[in-house]
């Protein structure tokens, strides 16, 4: 006859705390393990996140059409061609840039710089941290015009003409060669010196190719990334893919399901001397599989929980996904599914050969 | 209802150490098997109780399920972690007890073996004498159809033998089978019957 439950329940908590130390050791080993797993994915991840973040930054998905002067062609690109860039699958945002002539600001007559006129959502290509919808139509400065002359969100007057009011400063990520400027908006349809095209990632070889021919119709055109090809090859995604430690969880649950069935294999009297004792063998396995289970259970939540939340406080915002915690939650699992698998198979195999040998064996 | 072998043999590998035994022990008796070491006493206890598969032949026990037959052993058998109380309680459980009836029980048949003040204690802290108690008040609380007792005082001294022996004459019921396997004649000297086990087989002997 099976136990009730309550008895059963409770005959698993009086064991483990009978043996409260070594249950404690094994938990505090399990707990290390599990959360080790979780923590190398989660810290991992995160990193993974962060440097797709900074070649995103650079500019990894961002490439740019120039036109080359050839015989009669003085080298522009047409900017309705660069600008009807958006909208079409594939590409994330298009913009035209042309250097305009030199102007002098008021407040520093006889050094003279050259503003760059822009179409379209140019200034968002260069600073991701702009949206499309607060950068066209208006006037900008970057940051290094800021350092030289003091411009931020004010308004300012060239020597030539009237005020002009500045909507803020930039800070050209993807194109760190810029300078000191002052961008303006630009007709879209003047003839620009290049135009910048942000493609939703990868900016493969293929996509380079198809935006040439797009331009090629018009005028010759040189199409490049802005980032050199070895830097394009870093592809962050699938190196956390192909990580060492992808079978960490694979290891850990080995590791814990053998110490379980050690342990397991060492009580192997305990369930010899309950059978002989009329619990059957039926109660006896299912009492030491509850009390491996109960405490791998535990240890696994104080784990991964534990590594969850120290990712949490110790890594940046912007580097933590969910995705990336479903993947180190369930990889934890899988490693506490084999241990049990482990240690539950071990606490039934006890159950085979002779019980009076494994009494003998307790004498 | 007896305890009943019919042709039973049984061997470990090549050697065979039962050869054929019939034997059939009534209810409410003592039964002693005696015989010198590695003769297989232990090993047709062993059958008796069901933790051992005969080669050869059949057994009818008189029991009715796990719980119904009960071991005492020759060293301390007991959850060593456990308190005397829970050691005993544990045998009542497979009964359908919860625990509180359990323990109740458990608390009442320590105190018929005179341990009534040792319940709470851990097994391990128990001398000798008082865990080999523990055990047969194990064997005594869920009014067993079967008691089978491996030597179950040899590591005793004669004062302890003697309160074990006291204990062991108390599981004596009507509808209960008890074989104890022993050296010891004092203990021979209880029983009702004593069987001789030799060579393979089993004859009465006085």
């Amino acid at each position: 006859m099976m136990w009730r439950p309550i008895v059963w329940l409770s005959e698993v908590w009086r064991n483990i705390k009978a043996r409260a130390v070594l249950h404690l050791l094994i938990g505090a080993i399990a707990a290390a393990t599990f959360g080790t797993v979780t923590a190398t994915d989660l810290f991992y991840g995160s990193h993974t996140i962060e440097q797709r973040r900074n070649l995103d930054h650079a500019g990894s998905d961002v490439a740019v059409v120039e036109g080359t002067s050839t015989g009669d062609n003085t080298g522009g690109i047409d900017a309705g061609r660069c600008l009807a860039l958006n909208g079409l699958t594939g590409i994330t945002r298009a913009g035209s840039e042309r250097t305009a002539a030199p102007l002098e600001l008021a407040t520093a007559p006889g050094q003279p710089f050259r503003p760059i006129a822009v179409a379209g959502p140019t200034v968002a290509i260069w600073d991701p941290g702009l949206a499309d919808s607060s950068v066209t139509g208006q006037v900008w400065a970057t940051d290094a015009m800021g350092e030289r002359y003091g411009t931020t969100a004010d308004t300012i007057s060239y020597t030539t003409t009237g005020p002009v009011s500045v909507a803020g400063t930039i800070k050209p990520y993807r194109a760190p060669d810029l300078g000191a400027r002052i961008i303006y908006p630009d007709s879209p349809n003047a003839t620009a010196d290049r135009c910048w095209i942000q493609v939703d990632p990868p900016l493969t070889q293929e996509k380079l190719e198809a935006l040439a021919t797009w331009f090629a119709a018009n005028a010759p055109v040189v199409t490049r990334p802005i980032l050199a090809a070895d830097q394009l090859r870093v592809d962050p995604l699938s190196d956390f893919d192909s990580r060492y430690s992808r079978y960490l969880w694979l290891a850990a649950g080995v590791l814990m399901g053998g110490a379980w069935a050690l342990l397991s294999r060492a009580r192997r009297s305990e369930l010899a001397l309950l059978t002989s004792i009329g619990a059957g063998h039926l109660n006896s396995i299912a009492l030491h599989i509850t009390e491996v289970a109960l405490v791998a259970a535990v240890a696994w939540v104080v784990g991964t929980g534990a590594a969850t939340t120290i990712w949490t406080f110790r890594t940046p915002l912007v580097t933590q996904s969910r995705s990336l915690l479903v993947i180190a939650i369930t990889e934890s699992l899988a490693a506490l599914t084999i241990a049990l698998a482990l240690g539950a198979l071990t606490v039934m195999a006890n159950t085979f050969g002779s019980q009076l040998q494994a009494l003998k064996n307790r004498e | 209802m007896s305890l009943d072998l019919m042709a039973v043999s049984h061997s470990y590998g090549r050697r065979e150490v039962l050869r054929e035994i019939n034997l059939s022990i009534p209810p409410g008796t003592i039964t002693a098997l005696k015989g010198p070491s590695g003769s297989g006493k232990t090993t047709l206890l062993a059958i008796m109780g069901g933790l051992l598969e005969p080669t050869k032949g059949m057994v009818s026990r008189p029991d009715r399920g796990p719980g119904d037959s009960q071991w005492i052993h020759q060293t301390v058998n007991l959850l060593g972690r456990r308190s005397a109380c829970d050691n005993v309680a544990v045998a009542l459980f497979s009964q359908g007890y919860s625990r509180r009836e359990a323990t109740s029980l458990a608390t009442a048949a320590l105190r018929t073996v005179g341990l009534g003040d040792r319940a709470k204690r851990r097994a391990n802290t128990l001398s000798g004498g008082e865990a080999q108690r523990v055990s047969i008040a194990r064997a005594l609380v869920g009014s067993p159809s079967i008691v089978l007792a491996d030597e179950p005082t040899g590591q005793l001294d004669r004062a302890t033998t003697a309160v074990v022996l006291d204990a062991l004459v108390a599981l004596r019921k009507p509808g209960s089978v008890i074989v104890v396997a022993t050296h010891d004649p004092d203990v021979a000297a209880i029983c009702d019957r004593v069987l001789l086990v030799a060579n393979g087989t089993v004859t009465e002997g006085q």
